[in-house]
């Protein structure tokens, strides 16, 4: 990850001038260097540039969206469908309003209808050959990189009922020949070909397996409904079941400390997992930089940026995945405001606002009251 | 003295400048693109998570060795005794924990089993530069079937005390331990800490790793992290020195101490330790980071003209200074 510089001068002052020094030498370097990429990198952005466009509420830019053609922009939905008097600008720097005709839920994508917007369709790359570490880098509509990264993690999905379920309970500290069920789930796969409590599982699809680990990243990397076939050992008998995996349910808990990790390093997107096929880079955006297109060295674009969602990750929804979406058609979305009067827009406006912001207290409230309640 | 500090703000950053890697164009950014996905490639199965079985909580770690030794970060191991190891594509091992120098926040660990292991050459991170290209690996929140450890580019941003390295690739909870690579692949970081500032990611320096591996490798856990110059277990060599134009002259002997024993008198100049040079402070206990009471330790110094050296065995500060006070 390389950060857009921000040049920032510090004032050394005598008593902390040693210190600085080091300091100060090394930001000199490092900023110098980042400009150097910088400037490389309006190579990659060429065509990028002229299918992005910025998505401003309330005289701020809250997003970006990216030209699908018959002036239709794609952009982020959860970032948008809560603002008002969505409007962009074009390259002249005209005003155009822009307004939600359609929702893909699933992939939180929104379709905004512009009228009078004249800009070329984007053209999207194939993702799915990328390797890790690929440079990536965010594109603006100036043709600048917001930001430049690599490929962290290639294509996955992050929502847990694609992964294969079993349904038992194991023993995680046993490492040996097997794993032992602890517990069967009921009504779930084990269940139905009768895994049962202190059964051994030895192998999974013809692979042995000698814990925990092996066994769930097996099950995991399985999909639903998938039949692997499982030998297990129950009173020194081999059996063999092939149960139908189901998808998981379980939601994973993240802990306390991790999530201050994330947060004390700058905002993260509402809506930032559960999707079904996304691209994890370690480039550094903001959550307003939603619908940037991500183009590889070559100016391809291979994707938009669809949620920050911590520290270490953006999440990008690879071109070719974005293509058959936009083959079905979204969801119909249309608010009452939109066709209100512009006092009554901003009536209902300002009237969200002041929910939004009682809920931001009860919220503090209630983190207060868990807090008080953990430290008994 | 401020003309001083002037002359300094213009030479420093000629010298330093050419050193960092410059991008031209596109064209060096495809090169260090080839660069990184080649590390990636060829690194990523040496990268594992470790998992306390006892305590359940897990970091990372990289294999250096096809006999499968392990390194890690200090804090990740603890006090435990055993560690589950998670490859990538979620082969299950055990391994043992060997020695930590937890004042670098370094430890190692040792595979079980014959072999032979993928591992990763280790490198030096002294000759490690600002604005050197480095690339890091790990587990990010715990070992994660559905992905391989995810990857992360940037640049050396700083060098910090005791070998420390601050680089811009992010960090998260779970990267602990995780291997920091060079563009050839080797590692010259062991993930440690962070701050908020995105840009702000520390690793152990792997020269500190080499100045302590002995010692680690033969099972000895010492230090405290984020260091304690109090701490009653610190080796000492019993001498109260003080800074002069000079160097570092004795100023006291402790009678209890090593260096009474071996014969050093107040006013002997110290000019080096098992032949490094103690010229400044930091240098001095930088050397003792890596060493325990009971090893012995050849020091040189000078007595009214004449070069002398003698051999001290070292001492646990808690036995000299804290006994005498109380």
């Amino acid at each position: 990850m390389i950060m857009k510089v921000i040049l920032f001068l510090s004032f050394l002052t005598t008593s902390s001038l040693i210190a600085q020094l080091g300091l100060s030498n090394a930001q000199e370097v490092t900023d110098a260097q980042a400009r150097q990429i910088f400037v490389a990198l309006r190579a990659a952005g060429t065509s990028a540039k002229d299918v992005v466009y910025p998505i401003y509420s309330d005289g701020k830019r809250i997003s970006y969206g990216i030209s699908i053609g018959g002036g239709k922009l794609l952009a982020k939905a959860s970032e948008l469908i809560q603002k008002r008097g969505l409007y962009t600008a074009n390259r002249e720097q005209a005003a155009l309003n822009a307004v939600i005709s359609g929702v893909y839920t699933d992939h939180d994508l929104a379709v905004l209808e512009v009228p009078g917007l004249k800009a070329p369709t984007v053209e999207w790359a194939d993702a799915g050959n990328l390797s890790e570490g690929t440079f990536l880098s965010a594109i603006r509509p100036d043709g600048e990189a917001q930001a430049m990264g690599v490929l962290s993690v290639r294509e996955r999905s992050l929502k847990s009922t694609d992964q294969g379920f079993l349904g038992i309970e194991m023993d995680t500290l046993e490492a040996g020949k097997g794993v032992r069920v602890k517990n069967v789930v009921e009504g779930s796969a084990a269940d139905e070909v009768g895994i049962r409590q202190s059964d051994i599982i030895v192998k999974i699809a013809g692979q042995e397996v000698k814990g925990f680990y092996e066994l769930s990243t097996k099950l995991r990397r399985l999909k639903n409904g998938e039949q692997p076939e499982i030998e297990l050992l129950r009173n020194e008998e081999i059996l063999q079941v092939r149960p139908i995996l189901k998808g998981r349910e379980i939601r994973e808990g993240v802990s306390r400390r991790l999530e201050k990790m994330d947060q004390m390093s700058g905002g993260q997107s509402r809506v930032r997992g559960g999707f079904g096929n996304v691209i994890q880079s370690d480039m550094e955006l903001e959550v307003e930089d939603a619908g940037l297109p991500i183009v590889d060295l070559d100016g391809r674009i291979i994707g938009m940026v669809i949620a920050r969602a911590g520290r270490i990750s953006t999440l990008i929804l690879p071109g070719d995945d974005i293509i058959n979406t936009l083959k079905n058609s979204p969801a119909p979305f249309a608010r009452e405001e939109d066709n209100m009067p512009l006092d009554q827009q901003v009536q209902q406006g300002v009237r969200r606002d002041r929910v939004r912001r009682e809920l931001g207290l009860m919220r503090r409230m209630m983190e207060n009251l868990q807090r008080e309640l953990e430290r008994d | 003295m401020l003309k001083l500090f002037v002359s300094f703000l213009v030479l420093v950053p000629a010298i330093m400048l050419p050193a960092s890697p410059l991008v031209g164009g596109i064209g060096d950014l495809k090169k260090l693109q080839t660069q990184v996905q080649k590390v990636v490639l060829e690194k990523t199965e040496t990268t594992v998570s470790l998992v306390s079985p006892t305590i359940g909580a897990s970091g990372s770690g990289v294999i250096v060795s096809s006999d499968g030794l392990i390194l890690t970060a200090a804090h990740v191991i603890e006090r435990s005794k055993e560690m589950t190891v998670i490859f990538p594509d979620g082969r299950q091992e055990r391994a043992r924990v060997l020695g930590a120098n937890f004042t670098r926040d370094a430890a190692m660990a040792k595979l079980i089993g014959p072999g032979p292991w993928p591992f990763a050459e280790v490198g030096e991170s002294k000759s490690l530069e600002v604005g050197d290209f480095v690339v890091a690996m790990g587990h990010p929140k715990g070992y994660d079937p559905t992905r391989r450890p995810p990857v992360r580019f940037g640049r050396v941003m700083n060098k910090g005390n005791l070998g420390f390295v601050t680089t811009d690739c992010t960090l998260i909870g779970g990267d602990s331990g995780g291997p920091l690579f060079d563009l050839e692949g080797r590692v010259v970081g062991i993930h440690s800490h962070i701050a908020p500032d995105r840009r702000v990611n520390n690793h152990a320096g792997l020269s500190g790793f080499k100045r302590s591996w002995d010692n680690m490798v033969a099972g000895k856990l010492w230090g405290v992290l984020g260091g304690d110059r109090r701490d009653p277990n610190r080796p000492v060599l019993g001498l109260n020195l003080r800074k002069t134009d000079l160097g570092l002259v004795v100023d006291e002997v402790p009678r209890s101490g090593p260096a009474f024993s071996a014969g050093f008198l107040t006013g002997d100049l110290v000019i080096s330790i098992n032949g490094e040079s103690t010229s400044e402070v930091q240098k001095l206990s930088e050397i003792f980071v890596d060493l325990l009471p009971g090893e012995e330790i050849e020091v040189n110094f000078s007595r009214g003209g004449s070069k002398l050296t003698k051999t001290v065995k070292l001492a646990r500060l808690g036995d000299i200074y804290l006994n005498e006070r109380r």
